[in-house]
């Protein structure tokens, strides 16, 4: 095959293909240190680690939250954190048929002579690190490669640079027995409309899927996660069906069947406007090869952490809120969402400019 | 879009989903004048236009057949042909139901420095003579890609140059209002095995998807024509479900499910085991998001050709043995054909010419 077959192809294959269980998503609860400081501070909890600890426990305990999902990305630090009562979260999640996943990029740093574009870190020892997070019980890992649209932007460097990085990344993670998702986030910002963010992902995914080929990466043991395709933040927004029917399109001319699922970003819409969104993608009567389903961060805590606030009295309320969106969002993964399980937080935007994660 | 929009678009999309309809696919009956000539003379017959014409006029009039075939392709000179009654042949084809397609490629040059290795011609004035052919009642056409495995072939170069001139060549058709068929072949000759096959298959597929996207191609109103994944011709043959297996996962790995088809090339296989093969990929279990059907010219035509031997007392005889391939064949896209279509002579016969030129 042009793809490498090594030893934990089976593994890999039937791993992917678990995590794409229509009904069943991703919890993207892998925010660096850094980053986690950000929302902590936005409900006015320190950023420590005990404080960084409660909160993943309040959502991997919450209460048939885990059954709406088959994964969880963690960052390193989380994946060997415990309970308060010392049991391992991986083994949490492992109880419950969720796979724990690790976050194994290092951000990203500025490409000089562009406009602002980046690539993303990571590769010193990846290999080594993947091993070791695979005797820690993950099975599957994350990267996550940004792009903007500009006057100018994605410039061809830009592109090529991200999927080659993807690609490596990728095949790095097979040979050490993790699922790679593929993240080429396009970001929103921007006062462009949707037919340009649909070029400019069009026209991204298809580099990223000569990249994979060219690396010999096993697509049956990939997930793809990538931006929807919308208009920019700037820009005027349009029904969830407008955004359905662009973003699949995107995908059937660029993603091969080979690929068992398609985890979404978030980006920075709302906790509704996304589940709304991929209701409608898999409402939409088009043939669709791979799975549709979420890997979502802020659209599925945000009210969880807005409600919990730090405070222990809070988690059973905190757990509801957060079991409420998984739910929700499982329903929009068999394009069955009624909608309404809304609360005033749950349409806030989640949209931050220039985002950095 | 990435994709150009042409104001055929929706044209396009809809003639490629045709040509896709499941129990139909396309008689390739596109020879070059050179080429028909070989056939001809293997059976007895002089190469002049009265024969080829007559030889066309056979396959297109054969009764029951056209509505096993969704599409025609034919050479330059065909477009213009009639029946012996004054009928233009394309006016016969779109009363089947047939859509008219035409070659619009002229052939191979070896690219300087390789070992055998070509690119294909035919991009000068093509836009023009693409209007010519859609007014003449065209509305797909053909443009075949050669590639060949080797210890260092395909060279990256050999790729390259021919997944762009297969995009250039589909972004001008679209413009033009047909529907680009994308044939890339990988020449089955040689002693390398089914993994083999496979691994240069994937890759040059996955290098004509890239380049069509670059040129901005729709790939809704486009149609794959790739070899089936085979071993070598002085390999050990091995049974179609391994072909099939192989194949499919090949394309699973390569082709959106934005194109709505794929039609195989049936390369030097024999009629039977053409058709043995396309059922088994139909048969099997797994995704498939494209339709999968035949472009078949050997494979289709052999035992009518031998059956026919330029005698108008075979007319008949001839039709009756196209006829029971086009069904054969129907069958296989629908993955219900038992293998029981009435051998005419030289159905099991290879097609294989060693290094052979179009």
């Amino acid at each position: 095959m042009s793809a490498f077959v090594g030893k934990y192809a089976e593994e890999l294959i039937k791993n992917a293909k678990y995590i794409a269980t229509p009904g069943k998503g991703i919890l993207a609860a892998d925010e660096s240190t850094g980053t986690i400081g950000k929302r902590l501070s936005s409900i006015s909890v320190e950023n420590i680690e005990s404080n960084r600890q409660a909160l993943r426990e309040l959502l991997f305990t919450s209460p048939n939250a885990l059954s709406y999902l088959s994964g969880v990305i963690l960052f390193e630090e989380t994946l060997y954190q415990k309970t308060s009562d010392g049991k391992p979260f991986v083994e949490v999640l492992e109880e419950n048929n969720v796979i724990p996943g690790i976050k194994v990029d290092k951000g990203t740093v500025e490409i000089a002579g562009t406009n602002g574009e980046t690539t993303t870190q990571g590769f010193d020892s990846l290999g080594t690190r993947c091993q070791q997070y695979y005797k820690a019980g993950a099975r599957f890992a994350k990267w996550r490669a940004v792009l903007k649209i500009g006057p100018n932007e994605p410039s061809e460097l830009s592109i090529q640079q991200n999927a080659q990085g993807l690609a490596r990344y990728a095949i790095i993670c097979q040979e050490n027995g993790l699922v790679p998702i593929v993240e080429p986030e396009v970001l929103t910002d921007g006062p462009h409309d949707i037919q340009k963010c649909a070029a400019v992902t069009e026209t991204v995914l298809a580099a990223v899927y000569k990249a994979l080929n060219e690396h010999h990466v096993l697509l049956e043991g990939t997930l793809l996660k990538p931006n929807m395709v919308t208009p920019g933040s700037d820009s005027p927004k349009v029904a969830a069906e407008v955004i359905a029917q662009y973003t699949v399109t995107a995908l059937r001319r660029t993603v091969p069947p080979a690929v068992p699922g398609i985890v979404f970003l978030s980006g920075g819409q709302s906790e509704e406007e996304a589940t709304l969104n991929l209701d409608a993608m898999n409402k939409l009567e088009v043939l669709k090869p791979w799975t549709l389903s979420f890997s979502f961060g802020r659209a599925l805590q945000q009210s969880t952490l807005k409600t919990w606030a730090g405070k222990k009295e809070n988690v059973p309320k905190a757990q509801e809120a957060f079991l409420s969106r998984c739910k929700a969002n499982s329903e929009a993964t068999l394009g069955k969402y009624g909608g309404g399980s809304a609360g005033g937080l749950a349409s806030e935007s989640l949209f931050v400019k220039g985002y950095k994660y | 879009m990435s994709c150009f929009i042409s104001k055929y678009a929706d044209e396009l999309a809809k003639n490629a989903a045709y040509i896709g309809t499941p129990g139909k696919g396309i008689l390739a009956a596109d020879e070059s004048t050179g080429t028909i000539g070989k056939r001809l003379s293997s059976i007895n017959v002089e190469n002049v236009e009265e024969n080829r014409r007559a030889l066309r006029e056979l396959l297109f009039t054969a009764p029951g057949a056209l509505q096993y075939l969704s599409g025609v392709i034919l050479f330059e000179e065909t477009l213009y042909q009639k029946t012996a009654s004054g009928k233009p042949f394309v006016d016969v084809l779109k009363e089947g139901g047939v859509l008219p397609g035409i070659k619009v490629d002229k052939g191979t040059v070896e690219l300087n420095g390789t070992n055998g290795e070509t690119f294909t011609q035919g991009l000068d004035g093509l836009a023009q003579r693409c209007q010519k052919y859609y007014e003449a009642g065209a509305r797909f056409a053909k443009w075949r890609a050669v590639l060949k495995i080797g210890p260092n072939e395909p060279s990256e170069l050999a790729i390259l140059e021919n997944a762009n001139g297969l995009a250039m060549y589909a972004a001008i058709c679209q413009q033009c209002g047909l529907v680009p068929i994308v044939e890339p072949e990988i020449l089955v000759d040689g002693s390398h095995d089914i993994k083999k096959c496979a691994d240069v298959t994937e890759r040059v597929l996955a290098a004509c998807y890239k380049s069509l996207n670059d040129h901005h191609v729709m790939l809704e109103g486009t149609l794959l024509k790739p070899n089936m994944v085979t071993p070598g011709s002085d390999s050990p043959k091995v049974a179609p479900e391994v072909i099939a297996e192989y194949t499919v996962r090949v394309l699973q790995r390569t082709v959106p499910a934005a194109v709505p088809a794929i039609v195989f090339l049936s390369g030097g296989q024999s009629e039977e085991e053409a058709t043995l093969n396309l059922n088994a990929m139909n048969k099997l279990q797994t995704k498939k998001p494209w339709s999968l059907s035949f472009s078949f010219g050997r494979a289709l035509q052999q035992s009518t050709l031998k059956a026919w031997a330029g005698k108008e007392e075979n007319l008949k005889k001839a039709q009756d043995a196209l006829l029971v391939r086009c069904k054969a064949n129907s069958e296989a896209t629908l993955g219900t054909y038992k293998g029981d279509a009435k051998l005419g002579e030289g159905a099991a016969e290879s097609l294989h010419v060693k290094d052979y030129k179009y």
